[in-house]
């Protein structure tokens, strides 16, 4: 039984990143081209709040909230991004030492 | 092959896979005491997939059926339909090759360019790796990531990514992001926010 799981999850996930690449042809057609460009930004957009203010399928509010809040301000201010985990990491760190 | 270079790749993950590390250990430590030693490392290095591996592990606990583990596994992973139709090349075997080091991290770095991709990947997977196997072999070490505020790394680097890409987009993708998040599986949120923007540009 475990060695079926790891193999079929194993399938699962190779199947979802390779077969796009693999169905695709020599040249992306324009209309993809167009929508890819326009899907990067919105995606990013999910991905932060997939990672900041979700558990599951749950919406939270918590001090990893204000740690990105601070690492955001950092990134604006053109920051690099060691400096924007780092004080992302760092805020969300002490504001949960001292709460 | 592409405007960006590996060891760019490998350069900007590097934080991010240092912050991670406690997450693979985590799933090392708890995998092991439900499938042994080597299944966990197997999984990590052939799924590479933090949350598909923590709901196929809590199956074989006996917490659900195993066609539920994979359908999750499936509805965590299928955005990567649309994040792998970004990655640059001429040859299939090079898209798809480039691919399975694939992550929400890795593509968000490579911003279009294989080698990025390539470089970052294998930079995350060693990470994922390595944390799976001290997890194994000691136990959560490390303690509890949240402590160290490491679980706001990933979200700050999708923010420094997004600086240069605010505007309408970005917003809708939070909505939907937002708005979805309590009603689908985790993962499929994310896909609709691409989706949507997509279809968007596609029809104007």
């Amino acid at each position: 039984m475990t060695w079926l799981a790891v193999v079929l999850l194993a399938g699962v996930c190779v199947f979802m990143r390779v077969a796009v690449p693999l169905g695709l042809g020599h040249r992306r057609p324009a209309w993809l081209e167009r929508a890819l460009d326009a899907a990067m930004p919105a995606l990013l957009a999910a991905l932060v709040v997939a990672s900041a203010v979700s558990d599951g399928q749950r919406l939270v509010l918590d001090p990893r909230l204000a740690g990105v809040a601070a690492g955001a301000a950092v990134a604006f201010a053109r920051g690099p991004l060691l400096l924007v985990i780092v004080v992302a990491a760092g805020v969300t760190a002490l504001i949960r030492a001292v709460t | 092959m592409d405007n960006g270079s590996v060891w760019e790749g490998v350069r900007r993950m590097l934080p991010i896979a240092v912050a991670g590390l406690p997450e693979g250990v985590a799933f090392g430590a708890l995998a092991t005491s439900v499938i042994g030693h080597v299944a966990p490392v197997a999984m990590s290095l052939t799924a590479f997939s933090g949350s598909a591996q923590y709901a196929t592990v809590s199956v074989l606990r006996g917490g659900g059926t195993l066609a539920a583990a994979l359908l999750a596994a499936a509805a965590l992973n299928v955005r990567y339909l649309a994040m792998s139709a970004s990655v640059p090349g001429s040859s299939r075997r090079q898209r798809a090759g480039a691919c399975l080091l694939l992550t929400d991290a890795a593509w968000g770095v490579a911003q279009g360019s294989r080698a990025r991709l390539i470089g970052a990947g294998a930079t995350d997977l060693a990470s994922w790796l390595s944390g799976t196997v001290i997890g194994v072999l000691g136990g959560s070490l490390l303690g509890d990531p949240a402590r160290l505020g490491l679980d706001a790394a990933f979200p700050a680097l999708f923010v420094w990514l997004l600086r240069d890409h605010l505007g309408v987009l970005a917003l809708l993708g939070a909505v939907v992001a937002l708005v979805l998040t309590p009603l689908l599986a985790p993962g499929l949120p994310i896909l609709a926010a691409g989706l949507a923007a997509g279809v968007i540009a596609v029809r104007r």
